[in-house]
């Protein structure tokens, strides 16, 4: 893979591209913009092609992939390009403020053991231990010449005003949906399932190729969106019904995700302990919540733009849309999705999982009075 | 030798060449020549706005050779050394990454050493409001008298987490935001020495994306050229910045000024299909709204905006064919949805709603909305030339009386029954009621609570004052209803609760204003 093969990346890829053509490297990178759209990959092909052993000489942008130093990188055991990323992978968990030091800070002074550069990938730089971020500052504006320290993040903002303008800035950008959407053909999915999913994922395109590798997600999508058509056709039954199912779809959803994991696992031989995985299905049911909820906001953004001459996210439910509803006014879409926003977000920040979702029922039911 | 970024290349290494903070180095200057230097200094300022390129530059002058003077030579051993970092007596001390007493105390030890090669010995201590509490307590002694050799220079962004103690030990300078002006001119001065072609209007928007950092500027800059082709052009840096093209904020204007809600749709669709990002969007639009703003209300406003001809002909175009009321209201909403797309997952929808919301204002019968502030406040002007809007409000009411009242209507439609009061010239009976509550509605029997015994004396007085009130609800709801007063069970709150509250809520939206008594 290239950097230029990045889906919608286009303007990335080519100041990347002439960095290292022109040999003009910056000595600190700011990658930023949406989850899930490439920044990592980005990192970790750059790097690649900064400290490639072996690039063709028709295109000395890319690196080759397969000389020592390329399957080094990609295997994150490169001597000379380090990964400072958090300690254990819960939504939570930040880098340790030792570890900056150890693995940034103070390793910079010690010269690249083969590699051309010495390269920091700090991913993601706004998750670190409190106010760790600012340990890196001397070391991010002046570092030895041999040293590229690339910052990955989705909240530039939450990142002291400092260390963006000490960085060369590179924004990435949410693919189009067109450009998830071809993808997701040249992937091999049936026309209308890339449709959906690439409207749902709304241009993350990591996202979207996930999603494509499990059925499920599309069924329980369908599931989900036919809820709320009944949400509005026979309201009571189905409202009491809308929290339990929405759960339960994400449960399901989770018991196949952990059980895939759990395979890969198995297959690794690198079993864990077995409480530790207990604690992951919370995690990961926490996980399938937020687009189980974007399913949800897609049908009630519909129902404000179908009667406005808008193209829909759910074009598969057009008729359903069309039909039934009787006038709505704008508010009642704007606080029912307001309301769903909401919960989305108090639900990433811990909140209990079934009031979060019977109090959305509730106040998707009562229709923003 | 590996390429170095402009800004570490361009570092200013005297105090002329710092740009823009001349209330600084004209002083330092001075206190150099006259040989009045201070023991300890205390920078502080925003990113990028040549602290620590100060204190180097005093440093090198207290040290040249040829000194102390305001323009060290930059040939002696010493400056070469002070500029390559390799200097024995001027430390740079990291306060963010050496933040404990330990770290602090490895210094202050040698702090009575003499100078091995210098005059002076100079601490810089940069972000120093990092260091830990101990640490600090541990520097005020040797920070307040230190040896004579020595000169601290504690740089940081953030002087409020400062202690006070450090503060009044130092001298305090303030380095302000660059001008644009002289960013531009800096810009200029580089791109000639690097050989870099560029393009006025580039310039100008960089210098405005920089906001006053002239590092960032640098940064910016350094980014263009990697990403130029050739020359760089404004589209060049629109790019890089990641900006959302003017055509494309005239375009969606356009359509939001004719309120065609699909065409608002459908170019949000457009502009996610190719990628771009919505929050740059919003911003743009801020910026292009408030440039309608100004020409609206004064065409010297022309000035101040940073556009190609042609673009701000064509906003003065935009900015005729609209009300600055109206520019104003879509302003709000774009500053609220601003705020809400930075902890949103869902862009696209934000701004979908904000449009909806722009090309559908909602209309009186929907003040309870939060978008109805104004509304309400239309309906409660006194009566005299009631406005237009309490027609309309008369109007809709007969459509919406048909179903049975809740409490919640009752409510949400008090503001209606005390204007109808107004217009029945029964303004005091309004003010009285203004004081009451309803909190109870069982059939026909409405109950009232007052919070003050004033008030509620003064209704239970005057026969014809109940009665007004009960027309005037009757009015409202078309149904004749009982009405029930009584005092309420809330404790009164100090003074004219409701409109003290809501002259307050005023108040904050613009700061700096006073209530004056009339």
């Amino acid at each position: 893979m290239r950097l230029e093969d990045l889906i919608g990346q286009a303007r990335a890829a080519a100041v990347l591209r002439n960095a290292i053509l022109r040999d003009r490297a910056a000595h600190a990178y700011l990658f930023r913009g949406p989850e899930g759209v490439g920044k990592s990959t980005a990192a970790l092909l750059f790097a690649q092609a900064l400290n490639c052993q072996r690039k063709t000489p028709s295109d000395l942008a890319s690196a080759c992939g397969e000389c020592r130093s390329c399957t080094l990188i990609a295997r994150g055991s490169h001597p000379d390009v380090r990964f400072v990323i958090p300690a254990g992978d819960s939504q939570t968990s930040v880098i340790p403020i030792d570890d900056i030091r150890r693995g940034f800070v103070y390793d910079i002074n010690l010269k690249p053991a083969f590699g051309r550069y010495k390269i920091y990938i700090l991913d993601p730089a706004d998750r670190t231990a409190h106010l760790a971020i600012h340990t890196i500052l001397k070391a991010l504006e002046e570092p030895p010449p041999y040293v590229v320290t690339i910052l990955v993040t989705a909240l530039p903002a939450s990142l002291p005003p400092t260390i963006p303008s000490r960085c060369q800035n590179i924004t990435f950008q949410l693919a189009g949906i067109q450009a998830v959407e071809h993808h997701l053909l040249t992937l091999g999915l049936q026309p209308a399932a890339a449709s959906s999913l690439a409207r749902l994922s709304g241009g993350r395109i990591a996202w979207a190729v996930r999603a494509a590798a499990r059925p499920e997600v599309l069924a329980a999508r369908k599931a989900i969106l036919d809820l709320c058509a009944d949400l509005h056709r026979r309201p009571v039954p189905a409202g009491l019904r809308l929290a339990e199912d929405i759960k339960l779809h994400a449960l399901a959803l989770a018991a196949t995700r952990r059980d895939a994991e759990a395979q890969a696992q198995a297959d690794d031989e690198t079993e864990r302990a077995a409480p530790a995985r207990s604690f992951r299905g919370d995690r990961v049911l926490r996980s399938e919540l937020p687009w189980c909820l974007d399913v949800i906001v897609s049908w009630y953004r519909d129902l404000l733009a179908a009667p406005r001459g808008g193209a829909l996210l759910n074009p598969d439910y057009q008729n359903l849309l069309n039909t039934g509803q009787g006038p709505r006014s704008p508010l009642q879409e704007d606080h029912a999705i307001r309301a769903i926003l909401e919960t989305r977000h108090s639900l990433q920040r811990n909140a209990n999982i079934d009031l979060a979702l019977e109090s959305l029922a509730i106040k998707l039911l009562s229709g923003g009075d | 030798m590996p390429y170095l970024s402009l800004y570490r290349k361009y570092r200013p290494r005297s105090f002329a060449e710092v740009i823009g903070q001349r209330h600084v180095t004209q002083t330092l200057a001075n206190a150099v020549k006259a040989n009045r230097i201070a023991h300890a200094y205390l920078f502080c300022g925003p990113r990028g706005t040549g602290k620590t390129s100060t204190a180097l530059a005093l440093a090198m002058s207290l040290n040249c050779d040829k000194g102390p003077t305001p323009e060290p030579c930059r040939e002696c051993e010493i400056c070469g050394r002070i500029m390559a970092g390799s200097a024995l007596d001027v430390f740079e001390f990291d306060a963010a990454s050496h933040r404990s007493v330990e770290d602090i105390g490895e210094v202050l030890e040698r702090v009575s050493l003499a100078p091995a090669e210098a005059r002076v010995k100079v601490y810089i201590i940069d972000e120093v409001h990092m260091l830990s509490g101990t640490a600090f307590n541990a520097f005020l002694k040797t920070l307040e008298e230190p040896p004579a050799h020595v000169v601290f220079v504690l740089a940081t962004t953030e002087p409020h987490r400062v202690i006070p103690t450090i503060l009044s030990r130092c001298q305090r300078f303030d380095f302000h935001r660059v001008g644009v002006r002289d960013i531009e001119e800096n810009i200029r001065k580089i791109t000639a020495a690097e050989g870099i072609e560029i393009d006025e209007k580039a310039i100008a928007m960089l210098a405005h994306a920089a906001d006053g950092s002239v590092r960032d500027s640098l940064t910016l800059l350094d980014q263009a050229f990697a990403y130029a082709e050739e020359a760089i052009t404004p589209e060049v840096v629109t790019e890089i910045l990641g900006g959302i093209e003017f055509d494309l904020l005239a375009e969606f204007t356009e359509v939001l000024l004719g309120r065609d809600i699909s065409g608002a749709l459908a170019l949000i669709e457009r502009v996610v299909g190719e990628g771009k990002d919505l929050r740059q969007l919003v911003e743009g639009l801020l910026w292009h709204y408030r440039n309608l703003l100004l020409l609206r209300v004064d065409r010297r406003g022309r000035d101040a905006i940073v556009l190609p001809e042609e673009s701000v002909k064509r906003t003065a175009e935009q900015a005729n064919s609209v009300s600055a009321e109206e520019i104003v209201r879509v302003l709000d909403l774009f500053a609220e949805t601003d705020r809400e797309l930075r902890f949103t997952s869902q862009p696209r929808l934000l701004l979908e709603l904000c449009a909806v919301r722009i090309c559908e204002p909602p209309k009186a019968a929907e003040a309870a909305a939060p978008a109805g502030r104004k509304e309400r406040e239309a309906a409660r002007k006194p009566a005299p030339g009631a406005p237009a809007e309490a027609e309309v409000v008369a109007e809709e009411v007969k459509e919406e009386a048909a179903g049975p009242v809740g409490l919640a209507d009752l409510k949400r439609r008090w503001d209606e029954v005390l204007g109808g009061l107004r217009k029945e010239r029964q303004g005091s009976v309004a003010a009285f009621l203004r004081e009451a509550v309803p909190v109870g509605l069982e059939g026909d029997v409405v109950t009232l609570a007052f919070n003050h015994q004033f008030h509620y004396d003064q209704m239970m007085k005057g026969e014809e004052r109940r009665k007004a009130a009960g027309d005037a609800i009757a009015r409202v709801f078309r149904r004749e209803m009982t009405v029930k007063y009584e005092m309420g069970t809330e404790p009164a709150r100090a003074e004219g609760p409701g409109e003290q509250e809501e002259v307050k809520d005023y108040l904050s939206m613009f700061p700096g204003s006073e209530l004056e008594e009339e």
